[in-house]
């Protein structure tokens, strides 16, 4: 079941994503994939990470199964956690994920 | 809110594993807020008052190098453990408790609806009558038959019911409409108007009226007659039975006058013992003069010890009889409350008061007069036969 992506990188997909897939419904109720969501510039809310890789002011890494999350920015402060969410808030500069 | 609520501490986390620190009590489940870095080594971050103590617990677990200090203590909980050492307050709670239990079972307040006729007062007087009063227990009488007896002592009240909520007595009532007993007569009557007033709607259940709602009638007036007349031929003698209601003005006056004789202390006086064995006086007071008064002198005498006897030291006054001046607000006072009871005597118990005024005057000799002017809404056929 898994299929080979350009980068040489190995992408399971699960058997509940598969008939998620099937009945055309949304594939992030059965599968650990990241979700972000952001409001503005100023607050976002990350699901499904994997726990916290750097932490600065100026700067926040996460990890991930899409890989790291970089969250650069000003004054970031974590608002609220979670095992599996995050709430960020601060002056918002970029995200990269890696 | 809830953050209040439970509590909170603010720490400030210091080492070189922080991020580390961080994965740690998420995955823990602790509840960790508005988490900042202040410097390459240390962060500050809120946490609820509970995690709070398992977190020295999971630090040791993992063998984390992390120091922590408190910054700030926030919240009801934590003002809640200042406050444990206050006992007044540890044991006031528990009483206080108690109080409210045992006070929860009582009657405090009682409150009557529906009214008219009756008034709340009187409802509140047979309550009392029948031992029920602000702060009875409310095992001590029973719902169910608490209506009944309401129904059958006043006989304007057609039904009524009784419930508690909380320490509120309930009591609802609802007034019959009293057609007063007519009788069965044979004889020709008509009915006249028992008093001035002017008619508000009238209802022949026999006879011809003679009068319509809006006119105004004179006490003696014929409101409704028995004698029915067809194409003025044939005169028909009945017995005029119906109702005549009319909005009736009555007026009551008292005077109070401003001489009242009192009884003062001449300065005359005789000291004297009061003996009393078992509770039996045997010696009271000298029947020196006409009119007296006794007075203590002092505490106790003599107790007696182990005998049921005691010694009183007592003075007995003088009296005579003085006419004295009496204030003006007082003679008001006075004077109103004699007409009140004037209109209360004489009102009719089914006339339904409209409106209520009082005026008061001081006459020349310095007397003052009150008169209460009352419109009732009342029944005024009065059946004369003939």
């Amino acid at each position: 079941m898994a299929k080979r992506k350009k980068n040489g990188k190995k992408r399971i997909i699960t058997l509940p994503c598969r008939v998620a897939k099937m009945l055309d419904l949304p594939e992030e109720g059965f599968e650990f994939v990241l979700k972000m969501t952001m409001l503005g510039n100023e607050y976002i809310v990350i699901e499904n990470h994997r726990g916290i890789y750097e932490f600065f002011e100026h700067n926040i890494s996460l990890l991930s199964d899409s890989g790291t999350v970089k969250i650069s920015g000003e004054n970031l402060v974590l608002r609220e956690t979670d095992s599996d969410r995050l709430y960020i808030t601060g002056n918002i500069k970029g995200i990269n994920i890696e | 809110m809830w953050k209040f609520l439970s509590g909170y501490v603010m720490i400030q986390a210091e080492g070189k594993n922080l991020e580390r620190f961080l994965n740690l009590l998420m995955s823990n489940g602790l509840d960790i807020k508005n988490i900042r870095r202040n410097g390459p080594y240390s962060l500050t971050l809120d946490i609820v008052t509970f995690d709070f103590y398992r977190l020295r617990s999971i630090i040791r677990k993992n063998k984390v190098r992390i120091k922590i200090r408190i910054l700030k203590k926030r919240g009801l909980f934590v003002h809640l453990l200042v406050l444990r050492f206050r006992k007044a307050l540890i044991f006031g709670l528990p009483v206080m408790l108690a109080l409210l239990a045992i006070a929860s079972r009582s009657v405090w307040f009682i409150n009557v609806e529906g009214c008219d006729k009756v008034s709340e007062a009187e409802v509140e007087k047979m309550l009392y009558d029948m031992g029920i009063k602000r702060g009875s227990l409310k095992n001590s009488f029973k719902l169910s038959t608490l209506a009944d007896k309401i129904m059958a002592e006043d006989e304007r009240i057609a039904s009524a019911d009784a419930n508690i909520s909380g320490v509120v007595l309930n009591i609802g009532i609802q007034e019959a409409t009293i057609i007063e007993e007519q009788g069965e007569r044979t004889g020709y009557a008509s009915i006249y108007a028992q008093s001035s007033g002017k008619i508000k709607r009238i209802v022949a259940l026999m006879g011809k009226p003679c009068v319509r709602a809006g006119d105004i009638v004179q006490e003696g007036d014929l409101l409704i007659t028995g004698e029915l007349n067809h194409d003025d031929k044939d005169t028909m003698l009945v017995c005029a039975k119906g109702e005549v209601i009319a909005n009736v003005i009555h007026t009551f006056t008292a005077v109070e006058e401003p001489l009242e004789k009192t009884l003062v202390r001449t300065g005359n006086y005789v000291d004297f013992t009061k003996v009393s064995i078992l509770g039996f006086e045997l010696y009271k007071e000298p029947q020196d003069f006409s009119l007296s008064e006794s007075e203590s002198m002092s505490s106790k005498l003599f107790e007696g010890g182990a005998l049921p006897m005691k010694l009183v030291n007592q003075r007995c006054y003088e009296l005579e009889e003085k006419e004295l001046q009496v204030d003006t607000l007082t003679l008001t006072e006075r004077a109103i409350q004699k007409a009140d009871i004037i209109m209360q005597e004489s009102l009719d118990k089914n006339a339904r008061i409209l409106s209520k005024k009082t005026v008061t005057q001081i006459l020349d000799d310095g007397s003052v007069e009150a008169t209460i002017i009352v419109t009732t809404e009342q029944n005024i056929a009065q059946i004369r036969e003939f």
